[in-house]
């Protein structure tokens, strides 16, 4: 029943919103609602995909595919891991595993930059960014490769966590992050 | 309505069970009946709209599948592969990545495909009026598509056909080229392409299939390619920008780009290499390819004739030739076989995912391995001949690097062991798809190769890199240090193993999208073989007696046809037997079976990821309070 009124309050821009992200249009956006874990406006031009197949693993997501990029695509996440989720303990194992080099591995050329408090909306989350080079072809000899640029928010909630992943080719980053940032700043999620 | 109409409407309101002679479900049925004409003549005409909607009415789906089966299932074959189309051109593809999307439509657009039905293959420029019907596609993205379709216009945009004669007055070719620059390509009188007006080959080449014109423009560039490397000795800045804005070297396909890659690399490690010479040593060098410059510097440094950084000498070993210690002869290629196995068995166990492939090899499937070149990749599973093949220039490389000569290698288990620990996350990943192959062979179904096959191998050998870098100090050193004297091979390895590691939520849509984007999802793939196999099966209905006596006598069986890849299946139907047909055909109408062989799989590597992340030990917490 509470999913039910969460879902029936998720219409149109919430009181508590932030100001919209510059250079972004509201009429560029529609409204999206995910089962009744989390609604959010997403980029009508953008393909939106659900991916069903991570709901076994306790994860509810969304995939955003922004406009053509060089090399690779410009993707933001929406997604919500469940207290059952079978990849992250909690919201600061996820933070520690993506805002660190973790396994001790990577190039001169990643950067990590530092996690900070904030408030996205009414709620509070955590901003992490990093940068790290990608190869395309794992299998083949092929040595191309492109430099990524990713922008985290992690936000706890009572049974789980919600992350917010923007990633895009380092040139392009700064073009397209704006409409990450609405998406971001029009969530409402279950709490 | 005819009596045929109304045939077909009483059939089907029997077939919903509802009272026959009762006016509503007449209505009801009409209805029915009309919808289906209505999808049947969307679809036909691939409306992506229509095929969507279509596949997404299970009901309808259900009700007509009792109703007309055959229909159902023509339908369905022809709706998934409209579907899967538009979806696939309507990604995002950047500029960069026109090959991958060419290779992808290539694979769809053939005589065979459920999308030569519906009028759009197997000529690429149906693909542009479709989307322009159909699509808002922006500019650029028409653009795109118009190059990867390898459209006359677009292929030759810009460009002029200057005919070339040879001593006898005779026109033997066309110099094909710019304004400015050099020659994009000589179209040759040996050539099918070749014509005697412009016009003849624009006609000419609409005839040819996507896959076909690629073939032709990858052999225009592979030939480019090999004139550089073989001719050229120049390894200057300008040399290096010719070469890389050589047009034509765009057409190259992917183990072709591979090689390119490494020519301009070689070229800027003998640039660099050649500031620590002396002017007499630079003599030795002139007149020689790029590939021999680079035998001469190693061999020079390894006398300390160079008195170059460890950087530069290690730049040179990675790109070099191979010196005679460092190939492998055929005895040592067997010896080294023999002894890699066994080596690479012992380092995996002790993993999740080593002991599950230590249990697939100890309970009866063999390790079949061979070292020889695997064109363009690092390793390959055959399924035709069982045999998992590792790179020889990969292990070549390796022994550059490591300063070891092949006599060195197989004379020490050590040595061996080491090589074993490079290659093993290789094991893991090959291995899966030879477990893949045994799964198929034990279910005794057709398995194509698709995209969920990737996701599991690529799962399993990031499990295995994750695992092996928290627990082994040895392999994490071996790794991170050969990153910087293997081409790409250690670097990729870490970077799979890291990706997996800390987005395992997204790693999915990572290896479909942009590691694997030209290969089909499994249901891309089951609808196309659905739809050849069916109309192999009706064409039997009309052949003479005698042509299918043959078949059934002389025909591909069973057997043979299992073992088979989608491209070899569709290329064969004729010529296979029927009962082999219909063996296909049911499995791939069971699509649950594979689907849930391949949600098992991810269920299995998803909760692996968490155990062997739990396993090892956490960093400190950088998270701060909230």
């Amino acid at each position: 029943m509470f999913r039910l009124i969460l879902i029936l309050s998720m219409t149109g821009t919430p009181l508590w919103a932030a100001k919209p992200a510059a250079g972004v249009q509201a009429k560029e956006f529609k409204s999206f609602s995910l089962d009744g874990y989390f609604s959010c406006e997403v980029p009508k031009k953008w393909q939106l995909n659900r991916d069903t197949e991570q709901q076994n693993m306790g994860v509810f997501q969304i995939e955003l595919m922004g406009p053509q990029a060089e090399k690779a695509p410009v993707t933001a996440y929406v997604s919500y891991f469940s207290k059952t989720n079978k990849y992250f303990t909690d919201y600061k194992e996820y933070v520690v595993s993506n805002s660190t080099d973790e396994l001790g591995i990577a190039p001169e050329t990643d950067k990590y930059g530092p996690v900070k408090t904030m408030a996205l909306g009414k709620r509070k989350a955590f901003a992490f960014e990093r940068e790290k080079r990608e190869h395309l072809h794992p299998e083949s000899t092929s040595d191309e490769s492109v430099m990524l640029k990713e922008k985290f928010y992690v936000m706890p909630a009572k049974e789980g966590f919600f992350v917010f992943h923007f990633s895009a080719p380092k040139a392009v980053f700064a073009k397209h992050l704006p409409v990450f940032e609405r998406v971001a700043r029009t969530f409402k999620g279950i709490p | 309505m005819g009596m045929k109409t109304l045939r077909t409407v009483k059939l089907f309101a029997l077939a919903s069970g509802v009272g026959l002679y009762s006016l509503c479900a007449l209505e009801a049925a009409s209805d029915q009946a009309s919808l289906i004409k209505d999808y049947e003549e969307r679809i036909n005409s691939a409306d992506p709209a229509a095929a969507d909607r279509f596949l997404k009415d299970t009901v309808f789906l259900d009700k007509l599948a009792v109703y007309n089966p055959v229909k159902a299932a023509d339908l369905k074959a022809k709706a998934v592969a409209v579907a899967e189309y538009s979806s696939l051109l309507d990604r995002n593809w950047p500029d960069s990545r026109e090959r991958n999307l060419s290779e992808a439509m290539a694979l769809r657009l053939t005589a065979q495909s459920p999308l030569a039905k519906v009028g759009l293959a197997p000529e690429p420029e149906k693909t542009l009026a479709w989307a322009a019907k159909y699509k808002k596609y922006s500019a650029s993205k028409k653009a795109l598509l118009e190059k990867a379709a390898r459209n006359w216009d677009a292929v030759f945009k810009g460009l002029s056909f200057w005919p070339r004669f040879n001593l006898s007055g005779v026109m033997d070719s066309w110099e094909v080229s710019g304004s400015t620059g050099p020659y994009f390509m000589f179209i040759d009188d040996r050539e099918v392409v070749f014509k005697n007006t412009e016009a003849e080959m624009k006609a000419f080449w609409a005839t040819m299939t996507l896959q076909e014109r690629n073939n032709y423009l990858n052999y225009k560039a592979d030939s480019r390619l090999n004139s550089y490397i073989e001719n050229s000795t120049r390894s200057d800045f300008s040399k290096v920008s010719l070469v890389g804005s050589t047009e034509i070297l765009r057409y190259l396909d992917g183990p072709g780009q591979g090689r390119l890659q490494k020519y301009i690399a070689q070229m800027n490690s003998v640039e660099i290499a050649k500031t620590n010479l002396e002017p007499s040593q630079l003599d030795k060098l002139s007149q020689q390819p790029i590939d021999q410059q680079l035998y001469l510097l190693g061999n020079a440094f390894d006398k300390s004739e160079i008195q170059g950084s460890a950087e530069v000498e290690r730049g040179v070993d990675k790109l070099r030739p191979s010196k005679p210690g460092e190939t492998i002869s055929a005895q040592n290629n067997w010896l080294l076989v023999s002894m890699l196995g066994p080596a690479m068995l012992a380092e995996v166990k002790g993993t999740v995912a080593g002991e599950k492939l230590a249990g697939f090899y100890a309970s009866g499937a063999k390790l079949d391995l061979a070292i020889e070149s695997c064109q363009g990749c690092y390793a390959k599973y055959e399924p035709s001949s069982g045999k998992l093949i590792f790179d020889s220039e990969l292990i070549q490389q390796y022994m550059r690097a490591n300063n070891i000569t092949t006599e060195i290698l197989v004379g020490s288990r050590e040595q061996i062991s080491l090589l074993g620990k490079y290659l093993a996350p290789m094991l893991a990943h090959e291995g899966t798809h030879q477990m893949q192959h045994a799964w198929a062979d034990k279910a005794g179904v057709y398995k194509p190769y698709v995209q969920e096959d990737e996701v599991e191998a690529n799962s399993m050998e990031a499990l295995y890199t994750m695992e092996k870098l928290k627990t082994d100090p040895g392999f994490k050193s071996m790794m991170t240090q050969m990153r910087y004297s293997s081409i790409g091979y250690a670097d990729k390895r870490l970077e799979l193993a890291a990706a997996f590691s800390v987005n395992t939520n997204e790693f999915n849509n990572r290896v479909r999208q942009v590691y694997y984007p030209g290969l089909p999802s499994f249901d891309a793939a089951s609808s196309q073989i659905l739809s050849a196999v069916s109309d192999e099966l009706s064409r039997r209905n009309y052949l003479a007696a005698a042509d299918l006596a043959e078949i059934e006598g002389t025909g591909i069986g069973l057997e043979e046809a299992l073992g088979m890849t989608t491209q070899e299946l569709s290329g064969s139907l004729g010529e296979i037997k029927t009962a082999a047909l219909k063996k296909i055909q049911d499995d791939l109408l069971h699509s649950n079976l594979y689907q849930d062989h391949y949600r098992s799989a991810g269920d299995w590597t998803g909760s692996m990821q968490k155990a062997v992340k739990k396993g090892g030990k956490r960093s400190k917490s950088v998270v701060p309070a909230l």
